[in-house]
C-alpha cells in the first residue's frame, strides 16, 4: 500500500515537473527569440517551470479535449507564427506603405482563427474545468492590465523600454500562474 | 450545498473516475463537488441524482439558510 503511494507521488511529481517544463519552454522559448538571446532563456524558463512543478504538491489535471480540436490548434499556432516570422521579414525589406501595412496584418488572420480554435476548446470542457479557465484568464487578464500600467509608469522613471510583444509572454504566464491558482482552489 | 456523493458511490463500489466517465465529466469534477469545493449546475445535479436511482433531494442539501 504505501509503496503504492509512493509510486503514486513519484509519478505525480514527474508528471507535475513535465507540465511546469513545459510552460516554462513556451515562456522562456518566446522571451529568447524577442531578445535574440543565446538559448539562456529557453533554459531558466525549463529550469525554473520544473522547479515550480516539482513544489506542486496536488494534481496538475491535464484537461483533455477532442483530436480534431488540438488539431486545430496546432494548425493556427503554425500557420500564426509562420505568418508572424513572414510578416517581419517582410516588414524589413523596406516595401511601400501599404504593403507594409498589408505585411504587418498577415498573421491576425491565423490569429483569429487560434482565438476561435481556443474558444472552441474551452467550450468542450466540463463545467468545473470551464470555470477554472475563466477564472485563470480573468486573473491573467486583469494581472497583465496591471502589470502594464504599472510597466508604463516606471518608463516615465527611467526603466529600459522592451517590445510590445512581451505583452502575450507575460498574458500566458500570469494566465498560467492564475490556472494554478485555480486549479489549487478546486483540487 | 452538502451532498451524498462519496457515500452512494461507495455502495455502488464505484471509483470517483467511473463516475466521472458515466456523469460525462472529469474525475476532477466529481472530487471538487464530493469535497464540497463545487457546486454542480442543476443539470450536472439531477444527471448524478438519475444515475444513483435517486431525487435530487436524496444526494443534495442545501447549506441552512434564511430566506428572511
Amino acid at each position: 500500500m504505501k509503496e503504492n503511494g509512493t509510486n503514486d507521488s513519484g509519478q505525480l511529481r514527474n508528471r507535475n515537473i513535465a507540465l511546469g517544463a513545459g510552460m516554462g519552454l513556451v515562456i522562456g522559448g518566446g522571451i529568447d527569440m524577442l531578445t535574440s538571446d543565446s538559448g539562456w532563456g529557453l533554459v531558466i524558463g525549463i529550469l525554473v517551470g520544473a522547479l515550480v512543478g516539482y513544489f506542486v504538491k496536488f494534481p496538475l489535471p491535464v484537461m483533455e479535449y477532442p483530436a480534431y480540436i488540438i488539431r486545430r490548434i496546432l494548425v493556427s499556432v503554425v500557420l500564426f507564427l509562420g505568418l508572424l516570422f513572414l510578416s517581419q521579414w517582410l516588414l524589413d525589406q523596406y516595401l511601400d506603405i501599404p504593403y507594409q501595412v498589408i505585411a504587418a496584418l498577415l498573421p491576425a488572420i491565423p490569429g483569429a482563427y487560434l482565438a476561435y480554435s481556443i474558444g472552441s476548446a474551452i467550450a468542450q470542457l466540463d463545467e468545473l474545468q470551464r470555470r477554472i479557465q475563466l477564472e485563470a484568464i480573468g486573473i491573467g487578464f486583469g494581472a497583465s492590465v496591471i502589470a502594464a500600467l504599472t510597466y508604463a509608469l516606471l518608463v516615465q522613471v527611467g526603466i529600459p523600454q522592451v517590445s510590445w510583444m512581451f505583452v502575450p509572454l507575460v498574458m500566458i504566464l500570469l494566465w498560467g500562474v492564475g490556472k494554478l491558482w485555480t486549479m489549487w482552489k478546486y483540487r | 450545498m452538502k451532498n451524498q456523493l462519496k457515500v452512494l458511490r461507495a455502495q455502488h463500489n464505484w471509483s470517483q473516475a467511473q463516475l466521472a466517465s458515466q456523469a460525462g465529466v472529469s474525475r476532477q469534477t466529481i472530487n471538487a463537488i464530493e469535497t464540497g469545493k463545487y457546486d454542480p449546475s442543476l443539470p450536472l445535479a439531477f444527471k448524478l441524482a438519475k444515475i444513483f436511482n435517486s431525487s435530487i433531494e436524496a444526494v443534495f442539501e442545501p447549506d441552512d439558510f434564511d430566506l428572511d
